[in-house]
């Protein structure tokens, strides 16, 4: 019998939970709890990297006044990095946009967004197929999903790529070469499980800082975790490795080839693994000689492939790498121990690479041939940079070839796939892929007489005038050709905004609602907590705006089959609501409308996603999410492996659901060691690299206006060999001249500093607009990822004072 | 015959190997005192003295000293924990605090606005005022390992030894490089920040005044008390009352600021039903039972 005491707490409970449940749906989100101090509290993921932290933002009289780490996050469990620390701050830089500025007599002046809106949508309307978005892995995952929508399914065109081409592209491509489907199949907890880490040209200590603390902590505690660091220059992460490989400039290649060459040749490699589970390939002789041979290559037997790794011996690579032959031997004998757990990261050091796509197969692998997969500990991991390439760029596909949900253009079922989700009459989705990210810039600035197909370009959330290589051809070549049209949507002055025709200032984190993915699979939600500055508006906003303008200017892409308006969206009463109108967007939540539709996509590649309002009660959730008997929902660690996968066939163990082949196996590949696409020679001895430093992200529009951040980290500078500098006469801190064939750029030399390149190599950071690094790289890429390499290329130094 | 001496045999035996394998570990502890002696970062007034005495011109007996580069960090390696114990012995300790350092509200005042100058809000990670080696955070532990005092200024002690590693993912250093350039390329940031952060708490609550007062804010990254308010801490905030050494005994931290709500757990705010609150805040009529606390949140697996 229940007494009545009991009766009263169990019925309170039951209101408590009933409440609770009801503040979770609603949104904009109510205040978690009634402060003293004024301050609330809610949870959103950081704003930069692609780590994915967790944290929690105290707000008072609508301003972010503290941040904490969450101490509910899986990824970081309450701890943050020095950026994650100070991502408040990122909303405060006295020179936010705050009204729309049009280009007249080439000075920016401020407009209202009704002129502005109109001006994008006349635009657009005047000609749709030379319209072209570039957009970005910080596009929450609705506002890449609208624009995606928009793009492909309203205008008919294709022409709609990344910023996230510039730093993961080849991490796809490999991805989806090796096992038929994107994304890592681990996860971070791996890093709580490895014996062996091994850092691949990665600067973990600065690039994924909280990764890494999870990793070296581990230490702390007492346990043994062996770091090998593989890089061209020593970095913070080579302070804490037990080995440090430095090896020449794209002669990765050829240690990968040589541990494979030694798994065989020893017989150390997982041969029941390799005889269940893969078979080979090698990349084709021509990558460009078919559209689909590059991501599916040759076959190759076995013994093939053991003939081909033949002249790979640890001599013969130490020859090319300058790592020596018993480091190259080491590394094989841990691949080839079956009683440790190897992780392996890698971020830009393999995807900017001219031979990127291969590098990360390489990579795969050697995992899946010595068998160190799929166990918690043993996996291949790729990092990303941005908050939510993952998210948006790659599951949502806001790429030149994708649609949602892992769908190709190229195939017509993909096609009809999308147009019945999206209701769209048949054949609306254009089956030419639009241009990616290199070629949409040359279009863009190539003048229209010489075939550059390209006259308005909207960039969003992203900083392309600092972060495309080889500027001067890619981006200031627009300038003075007053029929292309530069429309740029952002929260400060950039080097991008320069050259803008039209800016339009946006929300920025917490100032609107979101979703991101990071680099673990993991889909993370967040609400609006304060209001944006002035008039600036949500980019997700912005795109429905102009394509009501362009549905009321008559555009018939801007209807679906019914003739409805493409993001038509109700309330829960059932009327329609004109999100288009700034002040009725937050009548309904948007972003979840927008969510519950891609949704819909989530399923064909087994990236299933929950529903919205999961994602507001969990720190996020790594896909597949999959719905339980019970109706929860239950997240995915480790993908293809039947303890933990459920979408693996019982007694399967390990399966390739989405094998390249069809038939549950995973590919090893075969590619040779390459020449990088510039090596130095006589005139340009130096080899130049470039990349980031822990205090900013990226291009620095945020970071820089962090006084905490700025004081620590000023300004670039170019890291030089102490012996290199001295045969020149360069003193610590001199102004120097750096060329490459591209431009030249003074700037002060910093040895012993930071980083240490090895001699006969340079290391600039790319994140100072006033030095702008890119007029200098070189504009290769990778020919079958398209992505950029900005960690190679020559260069010359000079003095720029006479010798004493 | 030959058996009986042989237990006395094995029993010297036993002894000269018991004094050698004792002289081998004295001695071995003894070698570890000189090497650390030579870095001994406590003493560094005591060099000084020693030369200022002397004419230095032409001395070839001048201490020199040792450079960072040519430190023995390897007790920040895998022997950390018992290298740091073995090195504690060494360390000149740190002066008691004041007896009965009860600070005035002014001086507390004073003490909570130097440390806020290091801050962007309250519970940021400080920046570092000094400049660091830029390329490894070996060397911070050698001070901030237990904190220490250098004349006037005192080197404050870790707050969270646990997240020991990666020193300079969350403290940044203000002072750069290299200060020739510097002069000339340093520009302030892009535009001023309007960020106001956070202050820091005044106080705790206490039940009446003789009452211990609370802790008034998150302990996440601040495991370590003594850090503020042991000897090494800002004058203001020390404790008056060091020989305590288990805090948390009187001083309890907040479940909300140290972020104990979970997911499930009955909410604290208004709109919790009158009925529960009675339960959980004081004054409760009778001796309520406990509130119903809910486990952690489960892993979704």
């Amino acid at each position: 019998m229940i007494d009545r005491r009991e009766f009263n707490k169990l019925a309170a409970l039951a209101a408590a939970s009933a409440a609770a449940q009801a503040r979770a749906q609603q949104a904009p989100s109510a205040p978690k709890s009634a402060p003293a101090d004024g301050i609330t509290w809610d949870k959103a993921p950081c704003r930069f990297c692609g780590t994915g932290c967790h944290v929690r933002v105290g707000v008072k009289n609508d301003r972010v006044v503290a941040i904490e780490g969450d101490q509910l996050a899986d990824v970081n469990k309450g701890l943050l990095c020095v950026k994650g620390y100070h991502v408040g701050l990122a909303l405060y830089g006295r020179d936010r946009l705050t009204q729309p500025l049009l280009r007249r007599n080439g000075r920016l002046e401020p407009i209202s967004w009704d002129e502005a809106l109109d001006v994008v949508a006349q635009r657009i309307h005047g000609a749709p197929d030379k319209f072209a978005f570039y957009g970005s892995g910080q596009w929450t995952i609705p506002e890449g999903y609208a624009a995606n929508k928009f793009i492909k399914g309203g205008l008919s065109n294709n022409h709609i790529d990344p910023n996230a081409r510039l730093c993961m592209a080849s991490a796809v491509t490999g991805f989806l070469s090796v096992y038929g489907v994107d994304e890592p199949a681990g996860c971070y907890d791996d890093l709580d499980e490895c014996d062996v880490l091994i850092t691949w040209g990665n600067n973990m200590a600065e690039m994924h800082p909280v990764l890494f603390s999870r990793v070296i902590d581990r230490r702390t505690r007492g346990e043994k975790v062996t770091l090998i660091d593989l890089g061209t220059r020593r970095t913070r992460t080579s302070e804490f490795a037990d080995d440090y490989l430095e090896f020449r400039p794209q002669s990765d290649l050829a240690i990968m080839n040589g541990i494979a060459h030694l798994l065989i040749k020893n017989g150390t490699y997982d041969k029941r693994f390799v005889e269940r589970f893969c078979s080979f390939r090698k990349a084709p002789a021509d990558p460009a000689a078919s559209p689909t041979a590059p991501l599916f290559g040759d076959e190759m037997s076995f013994e093939d492939f053991k003939a081909a790794l033949e002249m790979y011996t640890p001599e013969h690579v130490e020859e090319i790498s300058g790592v020596p032959a018993e480091k190259i031997r080491m590394l094989a004998d841990l691949f080839g121990n079956k009683d440790i757990r190897i992780t392996s990261t890698w971020c830009m050091g393999f995807n900017q690479h001219t031979r990127g796509t291969n590098a990360n197969r390489l990579c795969h692998g050697i995992h899946l041939l010595s068998g160190h997969f799929g166990k918690p500990g043993d996996a291949p991991t790729s990092l990303t940079g941005q908050p939510s390439a993952c998210g948006t760029a790659r599951e949502v596909g806001t790429l030149c070839h994708l649609l949602p949900g892992g769908r190709v253009l190229a195939n017509p079922e993909h096609r009809a796939h999308a147009e019945e989700i999206w209701n769209l009459p048949k054949d609306r989705i254009n089956p030419t892929l639009g241009y990616h990210t290199v070629l949409m810039w040359e279009k863009f600035c190539t003048p229209t007489d010489e075939g550059g197909d390209i006259s308005t370009l909207w960039v969003r959330v992203t900083n392309p005038g600092q972060s495309l290589p080889n500027l001067h051809k890619l981006f200031k070549a627009k300038e003075g050709q007053p029929d292309k049209f530069l429309i740029v949507s952002d929260v400060y002055h950039t080097a991008t905004t320069e050259l803008a025709d039209l800016v339009l200032p946006s929300a920025l984190w917490v100032e609107k609602n979101g979703m991101f993915g990071n680099s673990e699979r993991r889909t993370q939600q967040w609400f609006r907590m304060v209001k944006p500055p002035g008039e600036a508006r949500d980019d997700c906003w912005q795109t429905i705006a102009v394509a009501r303008r362009l549905h009321d200017l008559g555009h018939p892409g801007m209807k679906d089959k019914n003739g409805k308006f493409i993001f038509t969206f109700k309330n829960e009463q059932g009327a329609e609501v004109p999100v288009w109108e700034w002040e009725r967007y937050y009548d309904i939540n948007v972003d979840k409308a927008l969510f519950e539709e891609y949704r819909l996509f989530s399923r064909y590649k087994h990236k299933d996603l929950a529903p919205y309002d999961e994602y507001v009660k969990a720190r996020g959730l790594r896909w597949p999410v999959v719905e339980q008997p019970d109706g929860t929902w239950r997240e995915t660690k480790f993908r293809f492996s039947e303890f933990d996968d459920s979408y693996v066939e019982k007694g399967a163990e390990i399966q390739f659901y989405h094998s390249v082949t069809k038939d549950d196996k995973a590919l090893i590949w075969f590619a040779p060691y390459e020449k990088a696409a510039e090596e130095p020679d006589a005139d340009y001895p130096f080899w130049l690299c470039t990349g980031r430093v822990l205090e900013h992200w990226h291009t620095g529009s945020m970071t820089r206006r962090i006084p905490q951040l700025h004081n620590a980290m000023p300004h670039a500078y170019v890291e030089m060999h102490p012996e290199d500098a001295r045969e020149r006469g360069i003193a610590n801190g001199e102004s120097i001249l750096l060329k490459t064939r591209r431009g030249e750029m003074k700037l002060p030399v910093w040895f012993d500093g930071r980083g240490h390149p090895p001699r006969g190599s340079l290391f600039i950071p790319f994140f100072d607009e006033r030095l702008l690094c890119n007029d200098l790289t070189l504009g290769e890429v990778d020919p079958i990822s398209k992505e950029p390499d900005y960690k190679k290329c020559a260069a010359a130094v000079m003095r720029t004072v006479a010798t004493p | 015959m030959a058996n009986s001496s042989q237990p006395k045999t094995v029993q010297s035996g036993f002894i000269a190997g018991g004094i050698i394998v004792m002289i081998a570990i004295s001695g071995y502890f003894v070698g570890l005192r000189q090497t650390n002696s030579a870095i001994s970062m406590t003493r560094p007034v005591e060099v000084v003295k020693e030369t200022s005495q002397r004419d230095l011109t032409g001395a070839k007996d001048v201490p020199v000293a040792v450079r960072y580069i040519d430190q023995d960090w390897s007790a920040n390696g895998v022997n950390a924990a018992w290298r740091t114990s073995l090195t504690d012995f060494q360390q000149a300790p740190v002066p008691p605090p004041p007896p009965g350092s009860n600070a005035t509200p002014q001086q507390k005042r004073i003490a909570l606005k130097d440390r806020a100058q290091r801050r962007a809000y309250d519970g940021a990670p400080p920046v570092v005022p000094h400049p660091i080696a830029q390329d490894s955070s070996a060397s911070c532990l050698a001070c901030h390992g237990q904190g220490m005092q250098v004349k006037d200024r005192f080197a404050s002690k870790i707050s969270h030894p646990t997240f020991g590693g990666s020193c300079t993912q969350c403290h940044v250093s203000t002072q750069h490089a290299f200060d020739a350039v510097e002069a000339a390329l340093w520009t302030p940031p892009l535009t001023e920040n309007t960020f106001r952060g956070k202050e820091a708490p005044a106080s705790g609550s206490r039940a009446w005044p003789g009452a211990p007062p609370t802790v008034p804010h998150s302990t996440l990254m601040r495991s370590d008390c003594m850090s503020c308010h042991g000897p090494s801490g800002l004058f203001a905030l020390r404790t008056p009352h060091p020989d305590r050494q288990s805090c948390a005994q009187c001083h309890v931290p907040s479940a909300e600021n140290d972020q104990r709500q979970f997911q499930d757990a009955p909410p604290l705010d208004s709109t919790t039903p009158a009925a529960l609150l009675r339960v959980i805040s004081p004054p409760a009529p009778v001796a309520a039972p406990a509130p119903p606390v809910a486990p952690p949140p489960a892993n979704p697996e």
